[in-house]
């Protein structure tokens, strides 16, 4: 212990620094580093199953060639995935910074009106809510009976057409319609972090705005919009991840289908071309928002 | 005088109608602003109401809709006379579905692996949090950097290299240098134990820790720094100071950081499907029972009422959870400082 006492006190925080993070370090490196690793080691190699794990023989970049070139069905889904985020990530923040900015006000219900909104935080995660949207059964068994049920959507289609719209127009609402519902069901963490954003932003600065005489909508360009907009980030970013990593996501689906049919192989390629294209399109928000982000303490 | 009084008496009749007058179509400006104003908010009460209602009715209808096909036979289940409640009231479905899940035991697991890997990661990604937040050393911001990137990753691509060494568990290398001298083979199989939960959470990498991590970093960084140069200077070294002046200041963010590890350790279905291969928790029983009752060849139709039982069951105590924490759960997440 004397080499401990002789330190000077910022090395010594230095130290307990370090020790603090230790656990975690550990964890890092040798659990999620390491398969990591072993999952890209996987997607070059041919496994076979031994004694003491899984040994392997390197066979080059044969399976990524495979994905792209060869199996069909995987461009496909992953074409679709992407499609899917570009236009559900836009929706999903503009739906939760209204319902934010609701929820924000004083209203009688307000809390029971929170409960409803973040419920999705609580079911959403898991297999519940897909059993409960009777997503599984109405592809097998009734061919879409239940939604139907909900949202008549085919009548409103036929009603679009009627009314001299393009089919694709009317199947782009038909499509926005639809979304509604997965995207009220994606947002509850979203409204969350949005709504703590919004207690942040001080009261004052709209007292001050509405004595100068601005509107309503001007305050929220010009106030509300700056002061949120780190947490508007934050909110994309974590919107983006959310919707690659999700379960039931096809992409990620395909991937445990085929782990659980021992084709480790090919289910590691899968992830590992997915998780690529994750860190490219992180790096891209990142770069193109970097500018554009107001800090208050700046 | 009297036509001077007059004159004065006058003008200031003149005067006093004027501001009457002018007090007057004051007056009105403002009756007529403040009607509009309050047409407005009448009329953005309205709207508001029907958006809160209809998107509250979109969140809360699987849940009724569930509610309603569990207790009722499923011989009403397309009956276009029965809409929400059911004519014969029957716990048939809920019956079958609790035995088919092998409730009892599948909660008790869930519970213990739940409540031990969520304790577990809380006090790691607290200890982690608090490092980051409140330490400077060499590396500091890199290593953090890597803990946003644990975030971005998702499960599936580790988790088959994971699989495998839970499957043939050497310690992390320590089985294998040992079983070099001895030549015996040190590596034990972890599968289908808690321990494939409990270690991940332990060290800082279970489910969402790097969120957690971040949570409580940004928690820390929050609370004013005279709390520790106190103690500091009371005597306290870094880690008595954690323990008796942080930990207690942070019981609202622990709170929050908790019930979403349990939340989400409860509804994880994914590496539970993997990693217990012959045990069930609730969420792979859920899906584990429709092999159950395709055994049985059920009508189609009752199988349905069966699985929306189950799923009834399977989400009845975490909402029960919220229902009675929920006041911590939305108020304490806007005042964790997940935003700071």
């Amino acid at each position: 212990m004397k080499w401990w006492t002789r330190l000077s006190f910022p090395k010594k925080q230095a130290w307990a620094g370090r020790l603090f993070i230790l656990p975690w370090f550990i964890g890092f490196i040798f659990i999620f580093c390491k398969s990591l690793i072993m999952s890209f080691i996987y997607s070059v190699s041919k496994i076979t199953i031994g004694n003491t794990g899984f040994l392997t023989t390197f066979v080059g970049f044969k399976n990524y060639i495979y994905a792209f070139k060869s199996d069909a069905n995987f461009t496909k889904v992953l074409v679709d995935t992407l499609i899917t985020m570009l236009y559900q990530v836009p929706l999903i923040l503009i739906f939760s910074l209204i319902i934010a900015s609701i929820l924000n006000q004083k209203f009688k219900g307000r809390v029971v009106a929170r409960a409803i909104f973040f419920l999705p935080v609580i079911i959403a995660t898991g297999q519940v809510i897909s059993i409960m949207r009777g997503d599984i059964f109405s592809q097998q068994l009734f061919s879409g009976e239940r939604s139907s049920s909900l949202f008549t959507v085919m009548g409103i289609q036929s009603i679009l057409v009627n009314s001299g719209l393009s089919l694709t127009f009317a199947n782009s609402i038909i499509l926005l319609i639809n979304s509604i519902f997965d995207v009220a069901w994606k947002s509850g963490i979203q409204i969350l972090l949005f709504l703590a954003a919004l207690q942040t932003v001080p009261r004052s600065l709209y007292e001050v705005s509405e004595i100068e005489g601005a509107t309503a909508w001007e305050a929220f360009w010009k106030i509300t919009f700056p002061m949120i907009s780190p947490i508007l980030v934050l909110n994309l970013v974590y919107t983006i991840i959310d919707n690659f990593t999700d379960y039931s996501n096809k992409v990620m689906m395909m991937a445990s289908t085929l782990a659980k049919g021992m084709k480790y192989e090919y289910s590691a390629t899968i992830t590992w071309i997915y998780f690529l294209i994750i860190v490219i399109v992180l790096g891209i928000v990142g770069l193109t928002t970097r500018k554009r982000v107001f800090y208050i303490d700046e | 005088m009297n036509k001077g009084g007059n004159n004065l008496s006058i003008s200031a009749k003149i005067t006093r109608q004027l501001k009457v007058n002018l007090l007057n179509s004051v007056n009105h400006k403002i009756n007529k602003e403040k009607a509009l104003k309050s047409s407005g908010a009448i009329f953005w009460k309205v709207f508001r109401f029907s958006i809160l209602f209809g998107l509250s009715f979109v969140l809360i209808y699987p849940l009724l809709y569930s509610l309603s096909v569990s207790f009722r036979p499923f011989e009403e289940l397309f009956d276009p006379s029965v809409i929400w409640i059911p004519k014969h009231f029957t716990l048939i479905n809920i019956k079958d579905a609790f035995q088919a899940m092998d409730y009892p035991s599948s909660f008790l697991r869930t519970i213990g692996l739940n409540v031990v890997s969520s304790f577990l990661e809380v006090a790691s990604c607290a200890l982690t949090g608090y490092g980051f937040a409140r330490f400077k050393f060499k590396g500091k911001n890199l290593l953090f950097s890597m803990v946003l990137f644990t975030i971005i990753v998702p499960s599936q691509s580790t988790i088959i290299p994971m699989y495998v060494s839970y499957r043939y568990f050497d310690f992390f290398g320590i089985g294998k240098l040992i079983s070099l001298f001895t030549g015996t083979n040190m590596s034990i199989n972890l599968l289908d134990t808690n321990w494939t939960f409990y270690i991940p959470s332990m060290l800082g990498v279970g489910l969402r820790a790097g969120l957690f991590i971040y949570i409580f970093r940004q928690f820390f960084r929050g609370l004013p720094k005279e709390l520790e140069e106190a103690a500091y200077i009371d005597g306290c070294g870094p880690f008595s100071t954690f323990i008796k002046v942080m930990l207690p200041n942070s019981f609202q963010s622990m709170l929050t950081v908790l019930i979403l590890s349990v939340v989400w350790h409860w509804n994880e279905y994914y590496l539970t499907s993997m990693f217990f291969l012959n045990k069930w928790t609730i969420s792979t029983a859920l899906t584990g029972m429709t092999s159950h009752l395709n055994d049985t060849n059920l009508n189609p139709y009752a199988f349905v009422c069966k699985m929306q039982s189950g799923s009834l069951l399977a989400i009845l105590p975490i909402l029960i959870m919220y229902i009675v924490l929920q006041k911590y759960f939305t108020e304490s997440i806007e005042r964790t400082g997940i935003v700071g």
